[in-house]
């Protein structure tokens, strides 16, 4: 199955390819090997690959440049944890909402807008609570909520993070620096279906009164994957 | 199938690396790989789990070298030769070829958008106890290796979902979808934190009475 793609490359050399596309493994990203395709042959640079594959897409009729760029444009500037922040506030200030949202994730954040680009996916909400924290994680690839949160960071996607959650979850909660009480119930939630979650953190103290928009910004996407918590009040102030 | 990308629960893999700052994009090829595939998602030629099969289906070796979306380019190769959207041959010279039919779209499958209802009526209902089969399919699965043979609770029903392992080769079955919560004791054994529990939605395919 590998080494059927292979593209005939002139002047660039796998070096190239290896700077370019290793970003996923963290601290240097290089590859010290590869071992796809044939040796005997210069493999591709990745960005020529990638753009052999648009060219034929675009020509034939199969994609159009335009919704590429917009899908882009979506992840890059629309959809982000910004847009979950605002589902949770929202639930911690209006109660109907927050019933609503922890009975149908789906149908509660389309009425705030918030749609999924692929049909048929379904959002679950998980409420954190004094009793219980929930924790959400992918063991098999990557799944997330990107309609709602984003593409997902890489550390979400990485093997240490994927392979270790439901193994030692409080472990895993320590070195994002939450700490969890041995009477609290760690729920991991392996997010394997079509099914999505979303993390509702726990509402910071001396938060009453607040704007939806103020508290907000003490929800980051750490604390809707459920690896962290809310922020403390004090963060809103630079905030905004 | 028992490939590489199913790690829960391995040892080895060290510490969870937090890169600060972290752009949505790392490189403009990514951009290029990540929105194509969305649109071969959202357009309802392939299965999302056709994406995932054929990344599983890679070496062991070349999955765990790859970045992310290394592993994604590979797939979407696969998906658009395997659709017949482009030749081996066009994708070798990068230009069509004026001779091939490639690109009608009579072998992707149409997705419909959302689930139908599986014939038949659930076997299970809430608090339900079930066993995760103990099955080794070498096609696609989202039936973890550390779930099988362990016994859950049923806490809720959800529909109908497309069967992986069929969806995995473009085709459309819709089975039961579950949500199921094991104890962390039945999965990691008793150095496993009593306080601990484990989520997960399995398909009836996957289950059996407990």
């Amino acid at each position: 199955m590998r080494g059927t793609l292979r593209l005939v490359t002139e002047g660039v050399s796998d070096h190239d390819h290896r700077s370019d596309g290793g970003h996923d493994h963290g601290s240097n990203g290089d590859h010290d090997h590869r071992h796809d395709g044939d040796h005997a042959d210069l493999p591709q640079p990745i960005a020529l690959r990638v753009k052999a594959i648009q060219s034929l897409l675009i020509d034939k009729g199969i994609v159009e440049q335009a919704t590429l760029d917009r899908i882009v444009d979506t992840y890059e500037h629309r959809v982000g944890p910004h847009l979950g922040a605002t589902v949770v506030a929202r639930a911690w200030v209006d109660e109907a909402f927050r019933r609503r949202l922890l009975t149908d994730g789906t149908q509660a954040v389309a009425e705030l807008g918030i749609g999924g680009f692929r049909q048929g996916a379904r959002l679950v909400a998980l409420e954190n609570t004094p009793a219980v924290h929930n924790v959400v994680v992918c063991t098999l690839c990557s799944c997330y909520p990107s309609w709602l949160l984003g593409l997902p960071p890489i550390w979400y996607k990485s093997a240490p993070y994927r392979s270790r959650t439901v193994f030692e979850p409080r472990a895993v909660l320590a070195e994002f620096g939450t700490d969890v009480g041995d009477d609290v119930e760690v729920r991991v939630w392996d997010s394997n279906s079509e099914v999505r979650y979303l993390v509702v953190p726990q509402r910071p103290a001396n938060t009453d009164g607040w704007t939806v928009d103020r508290l907000a910004s003490l929800v980051d996407r750490n604390a809707m994957i459920g690896v962290g918590r809310a922020l403390p009040a004090g963060a809103a102030a630079e905030a905004g | 199938m028992n490939g590489i990308h199913d790690i829960g629960g391995m040892h080895g893999f060290g510490h969870i690396m937090v890169e600060e700052n972290e752009p949505v994009y790392h490189a403009e090829w990514e951009k290029g790989v990540q929105s194509m595939m969305a649109v071969m998602l959202s357009s309802g030629h392939f299965a999302v789990d056709q994406l995932r099969r054929n990344i599983e289906r890679q070496d062991a070796v070349t999955y765990l070298s790859n970045s992310y979306y290394e592993n994604w380019l590979h797939s979407l190769q696969q998906m658009v030769l395997n659709a017949g959207f482009v030749t081996a041959d066009e994708l070798a010279n990068g230009h069509i070829d004026p001779a091939s039919s490639a690109g009608n779209t009579g072998r992707a499958t149409q997705w419909r958008p959302v689930p139908d209802l599986p014939a038949g009526p659930p076997a299970y209902g809430v608090n339900d106890r079930v066993r995760a089969k103990v099955r080794h399919p070498v096609e696609h699965t989202r039936e973890p290796r550390y779930v099988r043979g362990r016994v859950g609770v049923v806490t809720h029903y959800y529909g109908g979902e497309p069967l992986p392992e069929l969806a995995g080769e473009g085709v459309r079955q819709d089975v039961h979808l579950y949500r199921v919560r094991f104890e962390a004791t039945e999965l990691w054994g008793p150095d496993a934190h009593p306080n601990d529990a484990l989520y997960i939605d399995l398909c009836e395919n996957y289950l059996e009475p407990a």
